[in-house]
Protein backbone atom coordinates (compact mmCIF):
# COMPACT_ATOMS: atom_id res chain seq x y z
CA UNK A 1 0.00 0.00 0.00
CA UNK A 2 2.84 2.38 0.91
CA UNK A 3 4.40 1.63 -2.47
CA UNK A 4 1.22 2.66 -4.32
CA UNK A 5 0.53 5.74 -2.18
CA UNK A 6 4.02 7.09 -1.82
CA UNK A 7 6.87 5.35 -3.67
CA UNK A 8 5.20 4.84 -7.06
CA UNK A 9 4.08 8.50 -7.45
CA UNK A 10 7.58 9.64 -6.49
CA UNK A 11 9.17 7.37 -9.10
CA UNK A 12 6.67 8.44 -11.76
CA UNK A 13 7.36 12.07 -10.84
CA UNK A 14 11.11 11.46 -11.14
CA UNK A 15 10.87 9.79 -14.56
CA UNK A 16 8.36 12.32 -15.92
CA UNK A 17 10.31 15.26 -14.50
CA UNK A 18 13.64 14.13 -15.94
CA UNK A 19 12.10 13.56 -19.38
CA UNK A 20 10.39 16.97 -19.38
CA UNK A 21 13.56 18.68 -18.18
CA UNK A 22 15.73 16.92 -20.75
CA UNK A 23 13.26 17.83 -23.50
CA UNK A 24 13.94 21.52 -22.76
CA UNK A 25 17.62 21.09 -23.62
CA UNK A 26 17.87 18.19 -26.06
CA UNK A 27 16.29 17.79 -29.47
CA UNK A 28 16.29 13.94 -29.58
CA UNK A 29 13.01 12.80 -31.14
CA UNK A 30 12.09 10.17 -28.51
CA UNK A 31 12.52 12.76 -25.75
CA UNK A 32 10.33 15.29 -27.56
CA UNK A 33 7.70 12.59 -28.27
CA UNK A 34 7.59 11.42 -24.65
CA UNK A 35 7.36 14.98 -23.30
CA UNK A 36 4.49 15.68 -25.70
CA UNK A 37 2.76 12.48 -24.59
CA UNK A 38 3.15 13.47 -20.92
CA UNK A 39 1.53 16.83 -21.61
CA UNK A 40 -1.38 15.08 -23.34
CA UNK A 41 -1.75 12.69 -20.39
CA UNK A 42 -2.16 15.61 -17.99
CA UNK A 43 -5.24 16.71 -19.96
CA UNK A 44 -6.71 13.19 -19.81
CA UNK A 45 -5.95 12.83 -16.10
CA UNK A 46 -7.49 16.23 -15.36
CA UNK A 47 -10.66 15.09 -17.16
CA UNK A 48 -10.82 12.00 -14.95
CA UNK A 49 -10.22 14.14 -11.89
CA UNK A 50 -13.31 16.15 -12.80
CA UNK A 51 -15.43 13.10 -11.94
CA UNK A 52 -13.75 13.03 -8.51
CA UNK A 53 -14.55 16.73 -8.12
CA UNK A 54 -18.21 16.25 -8.86
CA UNK A 55 -18.35 13.23 -6.56
CA UNK A 56 -16.98 15.52 -3.83
CA UNK A 57 -19.70 18.14 -4.46
CA UNK A 58 -22.37 15.45 -4.48
CA UNK A 59 -21.12 13.84 -1.26
CA UNK A 60 -20.94 17.14 0.64
CA UNK A 61 -24.46 18.19 -0.32
CA UNK A 62 -25.88 14.70 0.22
CA UNK A 63 -24.39 14.64 3.73
CA UNK A 64 -25.75 18.10 4.41
CA UNK A 65 -29.25 16.89 3.51
CA UNK A 66 -28.81 13.63 5.41
CA UNK A 67 -27.76 15.31 8.65
CA UNK A 68 -29.86 18.46 8.00
CA UNK A 69 -26.86 20.73 8.58
CA UNK A 70 -27.01 24.51 8.03
CA UNK A 71 -29.19 25.61 5.12
CA UNK A 72 -29.58 22.01 3.97
CA UNK A 73 -32.64 22.65 1.81
CA UNK A 74 -30.45 24.67 -0.58
CA UNK A 75 -28.39 21.54 -1.12
CA UNK A 76 -31.42 20.05 -2.91
CA UNK A 77 -31.20 22.95 -5.37
CA UNK A 78 -27.48 22.35 -5.90
CA UNK A 79 -27.84 18.60 -6.47
CA UNK A 80 -30.94 18.85 -8.70
CA UNK A 81 -29.37 21.61 -10.84
CA UNK A 82 -26.12 19.69 -11.19
CA UNK A 83 -27.78 16.39 -12.12
CA UNK A 84 -30.33 17.96 -14.47
CA UNK A 85 -27.77 19.99 -16.39
CA UNK A 86 -25.51 16.96 -16.61
CA UNK A 87 -28.38 14.91 -18.06
CA UNK A 88 -29.32 17.66 -20.52
CA UNK A 89 -25.72 17.67 -21.78
CA UNK A 90 -25.53 13.89 -21.83
CA UNK A 91 -28.81 13.32 -23.69
CA UNK A 92 -28.95 16.29 -26.05
CA UNK A 93 -25.23 17.04 -26.34
CA UNK A 94 -23.46 20.28 -25.50
CA UNK A 95 -24.63 21.92 -28.74
CA UNK A 96 -28.35 21.26 -28.04
CA UNK A 97 -30.78 24.17 -27.67
CA UNK A 98 -31.68 23.33 -24.05
CA UNK A 99 -28.02 23.12 -23.00
CA UNK A 100 -26.98 26.37 -24.71
CA UNK A 101 -30.14 28.14 -23.44
CA UNK A 102 -29.24 27.48 -19.80
CA UNK A 103 -25.63 28.43 -20.48
CA UNK A 104 -26.49 31.66 -22.32
CA UNK A 105 -29.45 32.91 -20.29
CA UNK A 106 -28.72 31.59 -16.79
CA UNK A 107 -25.03 30.89 -16.34
CA UNK A 108 -23.57 33.78 -18.38
CA UNK A 109 -25.66 36.59 -16.77
CA UNK A 110 -24.98 35.18 -13.29
CA UNK A 111 -21.24 35.05 -14.02
CA UNK A 112 -21.24 38.58 -15.42
CA UNK A 113 -23.08 39.82 -12.33
CA UNK A 114 -20.55 38.27 -9.99
CA UNK A 115 -17.65 39.55 -12.08
CA UNK A 116 -19.06 43.08 -12.09
CA UNK A 117 -18.77 43.14 -8.30
CA UNK A 118 -15.04 43.52 -8.90
CA UNK A 119 -15.57 47.22 -9.63
CA UNK A 120 -16.99 47.82 -6.14
CA UNK A 121 -14.39 45.64 -4.51
CA UNK A 122 -11.67 47.65 -6.24
CA UNK A 123 -13.16 50.91 -4.91
CA UNK A 124 -13.26 49.70 -1.30
CA UNK A 125 -9.79 48.13 -1.55
CA UNK A 126 -8.36 51.33 -3.09
CA UNK A 127 -10.02 53.43 -0.38
CA UNK A 128 -8.25 51.45 2.33
CA UNK A 129 -4.94 51.17 0.46
CA UNK A 130 -4.81 54.89 -0.38
CA UNK A 131 -5.20 56.13 3.19
CA UNK A 132 -1.95 57.88 4.02
CA UNK A 133 -0.48 56.19 7.08
CA UNK A 134 3.22 56.21 6.25
CA UNK A 135 5.74 57.06 3.53
CA UNK A 136 4.95 53.94 1.47
CA UNK A 137 1.21 54.52 1.40
CA UNK A 138 1.79 58.19 0.50
CA UNK A 139 3.90 57.11 -2.48
CA UNK A 140 1.20 54.58 -3.43
CA UNK A 141 -1.43 57.31 -3.32
CA UNK A 142 0.61 59.68 -5.49
CA UNK A 143 1.55 56.99 -8.03
CA UNK A 144 -2.00 55.60 -8.11
CA UNK A 145 -3.54 59.04 -8.65
CA UNK A 146 -1.13 59.85 -11.50
CA UNK A 147 -1.72 56.49 -13.21
CA UNK A 148 -5.50 56.79 -12.86
CA UNK A 149 -5.55 60.32 -14.25
CA UNK A 150 -3.09 59.43 -17.00
CA UNK A 151 -5.22 56.50 -18.11
CA UNK A 152 -8.45 58.44 -18.65
CA UNK A 153 -9.31 61.21 -21.08
CA UNK A 154 -10.20 63.76 -18.39
CA UNK A 155 -6.78 63.45 -16.78
CA UNK A 156 -4.99 64.06 -20.07
CA UNK A 157 -7.30 67.02 -20.80
CA UNK A 158 -6.33 68.58 -17.46
CA UNK A 159 -2.59 68.11 -18.00
CA UNK A 160 -0.79 66.18 -20.76
CA UNK A 161 1.99 65.37 -18.33
CA UNK A 162 -0.24 62.81 -16.59
CA UNK A 163 -0.02 60.49 -19.61
CA UNK A 164 3.78 60.90 -19.81
CA UNK A 165 4.26 60.22 -16.09
CA UNK A 166 1.87 57.27 -16.27
CA UNK A 167 3.99 55.76 -19.04
CA UNK A 168 7.15 56.30 -16.99
CA UNK A 169 5.68 54.80 -13.81
CA UNK A 170 4.34 51.75 -15.67
CA UNK A 171 7.43 51.16 -17.80
CA UNK A 172 10.24 51.90 -15.37
CA UNK A 173 9.63 51.36 -11.60
CA UNK A 174 6.56 49.15 -12.01
CA UNK A 175 8.14 46.93 -14.69
CA UNK A 176 11.37 46.66 -12.70
CA UNK A 177 9.47 45.55 -9.60
CA UNK A 178 7.33 43.06 -11.52
CA UNK A 179 10.36 41.54 -13.25
CA UNK A 180 12.23 41.22 -9.95
CA UNK A 181 9.27 39.40 -8.38
CA UNK A 182 8.91 37.21 -11.46
CA UNK A 183 12.58 36.22 -11.35
CA UNK A 184 12.28 35.36 -7.65
CA UNK A 185 9.09 33.35 -8.24
CA UNK A 186 10.64 31.53 -11.21
CA UNK A 187 13.65 30.54 -9.10
CA UNK A 188 11.28 29.40 -6.36
CA UNK A 189 9.37 27.31 -8.88
CA UNK A 190 12.65 25.74 -10.07
CA UNK A 191 13.47 24.90 -6.45
CA UNK A 192 10.07 23.28 -5.82
CA UNK A 193 10.21 21.42 -9.15
CA UNK A 194 13.70 20.16 -8.42
CA UNK A 195 12.65 18.88 -4.99
CA UNK A 196 9.66 17.15 -6.57
CA UNK A 197 11.76 15.45 -9.24
CA UNK A 198 14.12 14.14 -6.57
CA UNK A 199 11.18 13.00 -4.45
CA UNK A 200 12.18 15.29 -1.60
CA UNK A 201 8.91 17.22 -1.84
CA UNK A 202 6.07 14.97 -0.78
CA UNK A 203 3.60 17.58 0.38
CA UNK A 204 1.17 16.67 -2.44
CA UNK A 205 1.29 13.04 -1.29
CA UNK A 206 0.38 14.04 2.23
CA UNK A 207 3.87 13.85 3.69
CA UNK A 208 6.81 16.10 4.41
CA UNK A 209 10.40 15.64 3.16
CA UNK B 1 20.87 20.77 -28.10
CA UNK B 2 17.90 23.13 -28.27
CA UNK B 3 19.03 26.66 -29.18
CA UNK B 4 19.08 28.90 -26.13
CA UNK B 5 19.16 26.03 -23.63
CA UNK B 6 22.93 25.86 -22.97
CA UNK B 7 22.94 28.79 -20.55
CA UNK B 8 19.84 27.41 -18.81
CA UNK B 9 21.45 23.97 -18.46
CA UNK B 10 24.61 25.53 -17.01
CA UNK B 11 22.50 27.49 -14.56
CA UNK B 12 20.65 24.33 -13.57
CA UNK B 13 23.92 22.49 -12.91
CA UNK B 14 25.12 25.35 -10.70
CA UNK B 15 21.74 25.37 -8.93
CA UNK B 16 22.02 21.63 -8.19
CA UNK B 17 25.58 21.99 -6.87
CA UNK B 18 24.58 24.82 -4.51
CA UNK B 19 21.48 22.89 -3.47
CA UNK B 20 23.43 19.79 -2.43
CA UNK B 21 26.16 21.84 -0.76
CA UNK B 22 23.68 23.65 1.51
CA UNK B 23 21.46 20.59 2.07
CA UNK B 24 24.59 18.82 3.33
CA UNK B 25 25.55 21.89 5.36
CA UNK B 26 22.19 21.79 7.19
CA UNK B 27 22.29 18.00 7.56
CA UNK B 28 25.60 18.31 9.43
CA UNK B 29 23.87 20.57 11.93
CA UNK B 30 25.76 23.72 10.92
CA UNK B 31 23.96 27.00 11.69
CA UNK B 32 22.01 28.89 9.04
CA UNK B 33 19.83 31.94 9.02
CA UNK B 34 16.50 32.53 7.27
CA UNK B 35 15.08 36.04 7.49
CA UNK B 36 11.71 36.44 9.18
CA UNK B 37 8.60 36.20 7.02
CA UNK B 38 5.84 37.95 9.02
CA UNK B 39 3.05 36.39 6.92
CA UNK B 40 4.12 32.89 7.90
CA UNK B 41 4.66 33.84 11.54
CA UNK B 42 1.11 35.19 11.57
CA UNK B 43 -0.46 31.82 10.69
CA UNK B 44 -0.23 30.61 14.29
CA UNK B 45 -1.86 33.86 15.41
CA UNK B 46 -4.64 33.43 12.82
CA UNK B 47 -5.37 29.86 13.92
CA UNK B 48 -5.27 30.98 17.59
CA UNK B 49 -7.78 33.69 16.76
CA UNK B 50 -10.12 31.10 15.24
CA UNK B 51 -9.71 28.85 18.29
CA UNK B 52 -10.60 31.70 20.66
CA UNK B 53 -13.62 32.74 18.59
CA UNK B 54 -14.78 29.16 17.96
CA UNK B 55 -14.81 29.74 14.21
CA UNK B 56 -13.15 27.83 11.37
CA UNK B 57 -10.09 28.65 9.29
CA UNK B 58 -10.69 28.96 5.55
CA UNK B 59 -7.94 28.00 3.10
CA UNK B 60 -8.01 28.19 -0.69
CA UNK B 61 -5.67 28.00 -3.69
CA UNK B 62 -7.30 29.96 -6.55
CA UNK B 63 -8.43 28.98 -10.03
CA UNK B 64 -5.25 29.27 -12.10
CA UNK B 65 -3.39 26.23 -13.50
CA UNK B 66 -1.89 23.68 -11.10
CA UNK B 67 1.65 25.05 -10.86
CA UNK B 68 4.53 25.69 -8.46
CA UNK B 69 2.42 28.11 -6.43
CA UNK B 70 0.10 25.23 -5.51
CA UNK B 71 2.99 22.97 -4.55
CA UNK B 72 4.47 25.69 -2.33
CA UNK B 73 1.04 26.33 -0.82
CA UNK B 74 0.69 22.65 0.10
CA UNK B 75 3.47 23.10 2.69
CA UNK B 76 1.59 25.98 4.28
CA UNK B 77 -1.67 23.99 4.21
CA UNK B 78 0.00 21.05 5.94
CA UNK B 79 1.38 23.38 8.64
CA UNK B 80 -1.96 25.17 9.09
CA UNK B 81 -3.89 21.89 9.27
CA UNK B 82 -1.44 20.63 11.93
CA UNK B 83 -2.04 23.76 14.00
CA UNK B 84 -5.80 23.34 13.57
CA UNK B 85 -5.63 19.68 14.62
CA UNK B 86 -3.56 20.60 17.68
CA UNK B 87 -5.94 23.33 18.79
CA UNK B 88 -9.20 21.59 17.84
CA UNK B 89 -10.10 24.22 15.24
CA UNK B 90 -11.98 23.36 12.07
CA UNK B 91 -10.28 24.01 8.75
CA UNK B 92 -12.32 24.40 5.56
CA UNK B 93 -10.32 23.95 2.37
CA UNK B 94 -11.93 24.96 -0.92
CA UNK B 95 -10.58 24.03 -4.33
CA UNK B 96 -11.33 24.97 -7.92
CA UNK B 97 -9.23 22.31 -9.62
CA UNK B 98 -10.62 18.79 -9.29
CA UNK B 99 -7.15 17.20 -9.55
CA UNK B 100 -6.05 19.18 -6.48
CA UNK B 101 -8.95 17.98 -4.30
CA UNK B 102 -7.65 14.43 -3.55
CA UNK B 103 -4.18 15.84 -2.79
CA UNK B 104 -5.72 18.37 -0.44
CA UNK B 105 -7.68 15.64 1.36
CA UNK B 106 -4.49 13.64 1.78
CA UNK B 107 -2.50 16.61 3.10
CA UNK B 108 -5.10 17.58 5.71
CA UNK B 109 -5.72 13.96 6.72
CA UNK B 110 -1.97 13.37 7.16
CA UNK B 111 -1.64 16.54 9.22
CA UNK B 112 -4.43 15.38 11.55
CA UNK B 113 -2.94 11.88 11.71
CA UNK B 114 0.52 13.24 12.58
CA UNK B 115 -1.05 15.14 15.49
CA UNK B 116 -2.85 11.99 16.61
CA UNK B 117 -6.27 13.56 15.93
CA UNK B 118 -7.44 11.58 12.92
CA UNK B 119 -10.90 11.19 14.43
CA UNK B 120 -11.29 15.00 14.35
CA UNK B 121 -10.63 15.17 10.60
CA UNK B 122 -13.78 16.15 8.66
CA UNK B 123 -13.76 15.02 5.05
CA UNK B 124 -16.75 17.27 4.30
CA UNK B 125 -14.58 20.31 5.04
CA UNK B 126 -12.46 19.61 1.95
CA UNK B 127 -14.71 21.07 -0.72
CA UNK B 128 -14.35 21.15 -4.47
CA UNK B 129 -16.61 24.05 -5.43
CA UNK B 130 -16.36 24.47 -9.18
CA UNK B 131 -13.73 24.81 -11.87
CA UNK B 132 -15.66 27.84 -13.15
CA UNK B 133 -14.27 31.02 -11.68
CA UNK B 134 -17.48 32.84 -10.77
CA UNK B 135 -19.15 29.76 -9.28
CA UNK B 136 -16.01 29.15 -7.23
CA UNK B 137 -16.06 32.74 -5.96
CA UNK B 138 -19.74 32.54 -5.04
CA UNK B 139 -19.19 29.21 -3.30
CA UNK B 140 -16.52 30.80 -1.11
CA UNK B 141 -18.62 33.91 -0.48
CA UNK B 142 -21.41 31.59 0.69
CA UNK B 143 -19.04 29.86 3.10
CA UNK B 144 -17.87 33.28 4.35
CA UNK B 145 -21.43 34.40 5.03
CA UNK B 146 -22.74 31.14 6.52
CA UNK B 147 -19.75 29.80 8.45
CA UNK B 148 -17.93 33.08 9.18
CA UNK B 149 -14.29 31.91 9.24
CA UNK B 150 -12.14 34.06 11.52
CA UNK B 151 -9.05 33.51 9.35
CA UNK B 152 -8.83 33.44 5.59
CA UNK B 153 -5.67 32.00 4.02
CA UNK B 154 -5.48 32.53 0.28
CA UNK B 155 -2.23 31.11 -1.01
CA UNK B 156 -1.74 29.69 -4.47
CA UNK B 157 -2.27 30.65 -8.05
CA UNK B 158 -4.98 33.21 -8.75
CA UNK B 159 -6.93 34.83 -11.53
CA UNK B 160 -9.39 37.71 -11.10
CA UNK B 161 -10.91 36.05 -8.02
CA UNK B 162 -8.03 37.34 -5.88
CA UNK B 163 -9.64 40.67 -5.02
CA UNK B 164 -13.15 39.24 -4.66
CA UNK B 165 -11.96 36.69 -2.11
CA UNK B 166 -9.82 39.15 -0.20
CA UNK B 167 -12.41 41.93 -0.09
CA UNK B 168 -15.27 39.76 1.11
CA UNK B 169 -12.90 38.13 3.60
CA UNK B 170 -12.12 41.61 4.88
CA UNK B 171 -15.85 42.41 5.00
CA UNK B 172 -16.54 39.52 7.40
CA UNK B 173 -13.63 40.63 9.59
CA UNK B 174 -11.40 37.61 8.97
CA UNK B 175 -7.67 37.89 9.56
CA UNK B 176 -6.24 37.44 6.07
CA UNK B 177 -2.95 36.01 4.88
CA UNK B 178 -2.39 35.80 1.15
CA UNK B 179 0.45 34.78 -1.11
CA UNK B 180 1.16 34.19 -4.76
CA UNK B 181 3.91 34.37 -7.33
CA UNK B 182 1.52 35.82 -9.90
CA UNK B 183 2.46 39.48 -10.03
CA UNK B 184 -0.86 40.72 -11.43
CA UNK B 185 -2.63 39.77 -8.21
CA UNK B 186 -0.09 40.75 -5.57
CA UNK B 187 -1.32 44.41 -5.47
CA UNK B 188 -4.87 43.25 -4.71
CA UNK B 189 -3.65 41.15 -1.82
CA UNK B 190 -1.43 43.92 -0.49
CA UNK B 191 -4.41 46.29 -0.55
CA UNK B 192 -6.94 43.93 1.00
CA UNK B 193 -5.09 41.50 3.29
CA UNK B 194 -3.30 41.76 6.64
CA UNK B 195 -0.22 39.90 5.41
CA UNK B 196 0.99 39.06 1.91
CA UNK B 197 3.67 36.61 0.86
CA UNK B 198 5.16 38.26 -2.20
CA UNK B 199 6.58 36.12 -5.00
CA UNK B 200 9.33 33.84 -3.77
CA UNK B 201 8.30 34.22 -0.11
CA UNK B 202 5.58 31.68 -0.86
CA UNK B 203 8.17 29.31 -2.32
CA UNK B 204 10.35 29.78 0.76
CA UNK B 205 7.51 28.76 3.07
CA UNK B 206 8.41 25.04 3.07
CA UNK B 207 11.96 25.77 4.25
CA UNK B 208 10.79 28.45 6.69
CA UNK B 209 8.20 26.20 8.35
CA UNK B 210 9.91 22.83 8.15
CA UNK B 211 13.67 23.65 8.17
CA UNK B 212 14.43 20.23 6.65
CA UNK B 213 17.84 20.01 4.87
CA UNK B 214 16.34 19.46 1.38
CA UNK B 215 14.07 22.46 1.64
CA UNK B 216 16.66 24.76 3.17
CA UNK B 217 19.13 23.66 0.49
CA UNK B 218 16.65 24.68 -2.20
CA UNK B 219 16.13 28.04 -0.50
CA UNK B 220 19.85 28.77 -0.53
CA UNK B 221 20.02 27.65 -4.17
CA UNK B 222 17.22 30.15 -4.93
CA UNK B 223 19.23 32.90 -3.22
CA UNK B 224 22.28 31.91 -5.24
CA UNK B 225 20.13 32.22 -8.38
CA UNK B 226 19.07 35.70 -7.35
CA UNK B 227 22.63 36.88 -6.73
CA UNK B 228 23.70 35.37 -10.05
CA UNK B 229 20.85 37.17 -11.82
CA UNK B 230 21.76 40.49 -10.18
CA UNK B 231 25.40 40.00 -11.20
CA UNK B 232 24.41 39.15 -14.78
CA UNK B 233 22.14 42.20 -15.00
CA UNK B 234 24.89 44.51 -13.74
CA UNK B 235 27.67 43.02 -15.88
CA UNK B 236 25.34 42.84 -18.89
CA UNK B 237 24.35 46.50 -18.48
CA UNK B 238 27.98 47.62 -18.32
CA UNK B 239 29.03 45.42 -21.27
CA UNK B 240 26.12 46.48 -23.47
CA UNK B 241 26.77 50.14 -22.63
CA UNK B 242 30.37 49.62 -23.74
CA UNK B 243 29.16 48.06 -27.00
CA UNK B 244 29.98 44.43 -26.24
CA UNK B 245 27.39 41.75 -27.02
CA UNK B 246 29.46 38.87 -25.62
CA UNK B 247 27.23 38.25 -22.59
CA UNK B 248 23.93 38.51 -24.44
CA UNK B 249 25.26 36.13 -27.12
CA UNK B 250 26.36 33.72 -24.38
CA UNK B 251 22.87 33.83 -22.83
CA UNK B 252 21.31 33.04 -26.20
CA UNK B 253 23.45 29.90 -26.69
Amino acid sequence: MKFLRSDLPVWLGFIGGIIMLAAVSFTAKPLQDYSKAFLEWTVVLAAFAMALGYANVFRIHANRIRFQRGKWKLSYVAIISMVLYFLVGLVGGTKSEAYTYVFTYVFTPLSATVFSLNAFHMCTACYRAFRVRNMESALLLIAGTIVMLGSIGVGTAIWKGFAIWTGWIMNVPSSAGIRAINIGAALGAIGVGFRMILGLERGHLGGAE
Amino acid sequence: MVKGSVSFSLFLVAFVVVYFYYANHVKQGKPFNIRRIPGLDAIAEAVGRCTEMGRPVHYTFGTFTFDGNYLASFDVLSYTASLCARTGTDIIVTTALPEVTPMTEEIVRSAYASEGKLDAFKLDNIRFLSNTQQAYIQGIHGIFMREKPAANLILGSFNAESLQLAEVGNHIGAMQIAGTGRTNHIPFFVAACDYTLIGDELFASGAYIGRQPGRVGALFAQDFGKWLTIALVLVGTVMTTMGSKALSNLMKM
